[in-house]
């Protein structure tokens, strides 16, 4: 896999988004980087924060809007993402040609759709004419992998043993999709509690976001995998890395543990400085994705903090660049004047 | 004394008198007590802040006993004191008690959640020791899960308040927590400023150049200028070419320091450059970045050109205002600029002959780079010890 293209791709968004989003062209020059938009598109970024603080949209048509929010986890400001038709089909796209690679999941004999969430979270947050809501896209965009999607917790986030024994009761494959804290602290952890045990028939288990809840109880990824195969022995647990400034292009674990990035999506790391680092060295990520036309999302600095191990070499066979998230900035290092009150 | 209970509080303000007051010989020797004991828990915990707070106790003791001689015993404690100190400072609490309690007050001291607990414990354990068991009952620092309650109760008895904060918080805490107290002291939104003379600065040595970067640094709290002694603006003194080259260079200084691997503090960074594109985006921009240093922009701007600082843009920017000299630079220098600090300037003439010349634009204190955030008890152009007593008039 070349970065050559996906950076031809990101100059070819940049100016796009250049010449259609005020913003965005106004971020491109103030901050003197107009010149780098083909000839080093990866140094133009935007901060994952500023979609919560600007509209930034690149449509000259508005009327096929849907608007993506974040679930607003670490603040009470919510990412407004304004995405057009091409770019929701674009992502969907990716999304599939990603996951039917990646977990080898036949799209044309689905397996049944499991997901480990409480239906009344999402209440209301699917409403095309308000937005979409992180989690509610999120378990929508991973249903197209499935057939008859079905809720496996209760409004008390408790296990629902209807859907459970429907699930106990599959003689095909399953796809459960679900996020990290409540895929362990709601559903492993209940089901090895209540000595339970799924084992008549192989289980698909994506789960991503969300460790930071996880961190408190000191469970690593690791811990979570061996915790699910205990209670489902036919399991592949699949970690995913992604964000709703880049739906569609997410980053999938492979056998050995690492994250790896594809034809949609590449991953860079930086120091404190903004400068990239070497591989094997902790720094910020940023993240490309060549998919986004209606919002300029092409390319992100996250507060994630990451590794990037190599290129190319990874253990698992698989091409691109290899990689882990090992957590999020600290906030408590930026205190001033005004953080009286926490 | 620290607390974490609304009935300790209570009881203390039941019980304690206000006209208890140890007299300042002895609270001047407990504090060389607690100078020497945090000494020794400065090298335990090889905490370089805890150094610098026994600096300033030694320096207090000093100024203080010069000044209440000058006073001829004419002045009396304000009574009770409550302090609410930001978390931009660790050691903030302590720095803000210290002078309310040389002028004898009973005090309330506010801990923040975001500041290390059991390191402030510590610090409030030598308190406790230096100072004894009944004068421990009148200062009282507290935190915890009641501590809105306490606040709130304290608000209420003080004689006086102290608020550190900017002017949003400011405003929050006297919405929230109404007070009696007679003086009201708040530390509002500030700028300071830097001033280099590219010349000194150019033919100093590497090593020199490197410390006086780290100075810069450092007064700048590792670059999120969050302190409002932080120099938001830099001065460069000198002719256009020498300020380029000096401005290169200490550029080239400080993001050798700030590439260095330490990504526990990356946070300011990705918090710099948020705010840098939210107001490029936002606001309609004059000035061009020039480089991008650990996410915030700098802009340069010229002396020479006649129109105000934006201080609405200085959270995302740093400005480098270049100026042939300091006649220059009294045109364009802004104003409440609290703390200038300087590289390079050291004929006081010429200081005193600048400062004059900005008149009412005059900081508050010009001290040397790398010693912005050093605390005295005269801050922000008050006086504590003049504001925390009462003085006794005899006609």
């Amino acid at each position: 896999m070349e970065h050559t293209n996906h950076l031809q791709a990101i100059g070819d968004l940049h100016s796009w988004h250049f010449e259609r989003c005020a913003g965005f062209q106004s971020i491109v020059e103030s901050c003197g980087w107009k010149g780098n938009l083909y000839k080093k598109p990866q140094d133009i970024y935007l901060h994952s924060g500023i979609f919560k603080e600007i509209k930034l949209i690149s449509m000259d048509v508005q009327d096929d809007i849907l608007l993506l929010k974040s679930s607003g986890t670490s603040g009470t400001n919510r990412s407004h993402i304004y995405t057009d038709r091409f770019t929701r089909i674009s992502q969907q796209r990716a999304l599939q040609e990603i996951i039917t690679k990646e977990l080898l999941i036949d799209i044309k004999d689905k397996p049944a759709y499991y997901v480990i969430e409480n239906p009344k979270t999402i209440q209301g947050r699917g409403i095309e004419e308000v937005g979409y809501d992180a989690r509610f896209a999120a378990i929508k965009g991973f249903s197209t992998f499935g057939k008859g999607m079905k809720y496996l917790l209760n409004e008390n986030n408790e296990l629902d043993l209807n859907s459970l024994e429907n699930l106990r009761n599959e003689r095909g494959n399953v796809f459960i999709f679900g996020f990290t804290a409540s895929v362990y602290l709601y559903f492993i952890q209940r089901l090895i509690s209540l000595n339970i045990r799924i084992s008549n028939n192989d289980v698909i288990l994506l789960h991503g976001g969300g460790w930071k809840k996880l961190e408190k109880y000191g469970i690593s990824n690791s811990e979570l995998k061996k915790s699910a195969e205990k209670t489902i022995p036919n399991i592949n647990c699949v970690n995913y890395y992604g964000m709703i400034e880049q739906t569609g292009s997410i980053y999938v674990e492979c056998k050995e543990g690492f994250l790896h990035t594809n034809n949609f999506g590449l991953i860079i790391t930086r120091n404190n400085n903004l400068d990239i680092c070497k591989y094997g060295e902790q720094g910020i990520v940023q993240s490309l994705s060549v998919l986004p036309k209606s919002y300029p999302g092409q390319s992100v600095l996250t507060e994630d903090i990451g590794i990037i191990y190599g290129k190319d070499d990874c253990k698992c066979g698989k091409g691109g660049l290899y990689f882990k998230i090992i957590g999020r900035l600290p906030k408590t290092e930026i205190k001033g004047c005004s953080d009286v009150y926490y | 004394m620290y607390i974490t209970s609304k009935s300790q509080v209570k009881e203390i303000i039941d019980q304690v008198s206000e006209d208890y007051c140890i007299n300042i010989s002895k609270r001047l020797e407990s504090l060389r007590l607690l100078s020497k004991s945090l000494s020794k828990l400065s090298i335990k915990l090889r905490s370089n802040e805890l150094l610098a707070l026994v600096r300033f106790i030694n320096e207090a003791i000093d100024q203080s006993e010069e000044w209440f001689q000058r006073a001829q015993n004419m002045v009396l404690p304000r009574g009770s004191v409550i302090h609410i100190p930001s978390s931009n400072i660790t050691l903030m609490a302590i720095y803000s008690w210290l002078p309310s309690y040389i002028a004898g007050n009973m005090n309330y001291i506010r801990l923040s959640r975001r500041i290390d607990e059991e390191y402030i414990k510590n610090v409030i354990s030598e308190i406790d020791l230096a100072i004894g068991v009944d004068e421990s009952r009148r200062q009282i620092f507290y935190s915890g899960k009641v501590e809105d309650e306490i606040t709130a109760i304290t608000s209420k008895v003080a004689d006086a308040r102290i608020i550190w904060g900017d002017n949003e918080t400011i405003n929050m805490i006297k919405s929230k927590y109404p007070t009696n107290a007679s003086i009201e002291i708040n530390f509002k939104t500030r700028y300071s400023a830097s001033l280099i003379d590219s010349r000194f600065y150019l033919n100093s040595d590497e090593d020199s150049k490197e410390r006086l970067s780290r100075q810069y640094m450092n007064d700048s709290l590792l670059l999120s200028f969050n302190a409002c002694s932080s120099p938001h603006y830099t001065f460069w003194l000198g002719s256009d070419s020498i300020n380029i080259k000096a401005q290169k260079d200490f550029i080239c200084k400080i993001k050798k320091l700030t590439s260095m691997q330490d990504i526990a503090t990356g946070a300011i960074t990705t918090e710099n450059i948020r705010k840098l594109q939210t107001s490029a985006a936002i606001d309609n921009l004059d000035d061009k970045v020039l480089e991008i240093i650990r996410g915030k922009g700098v802009i340069k701007v010229s002396s020479k050109r006649n129109k105000r600082l934006r201080e609405d843009l200085l959270k995302g920017f740093i400005y480098y205002i270049d100026a042939k000299d300091l006649n220059e630079l009294s045109n364009i220098f802004p104003h409440r600029i609290q703390t200038l600090t300087y590289i390079g300037i050291i004929n006081s003439k010429v200081i005193n002959q600048f400062l004059e010349s900005l008149g009412e634009r005059a900081p508050d204190r010009f001290v040397p780079t790398g010693e912005g955030l050093k605390f005295s008890l005269c801050w922000d152009g008050q006086n504590f010890l003049e504001s925390l007593t009462r003085k006794v008039c005899v006609t």
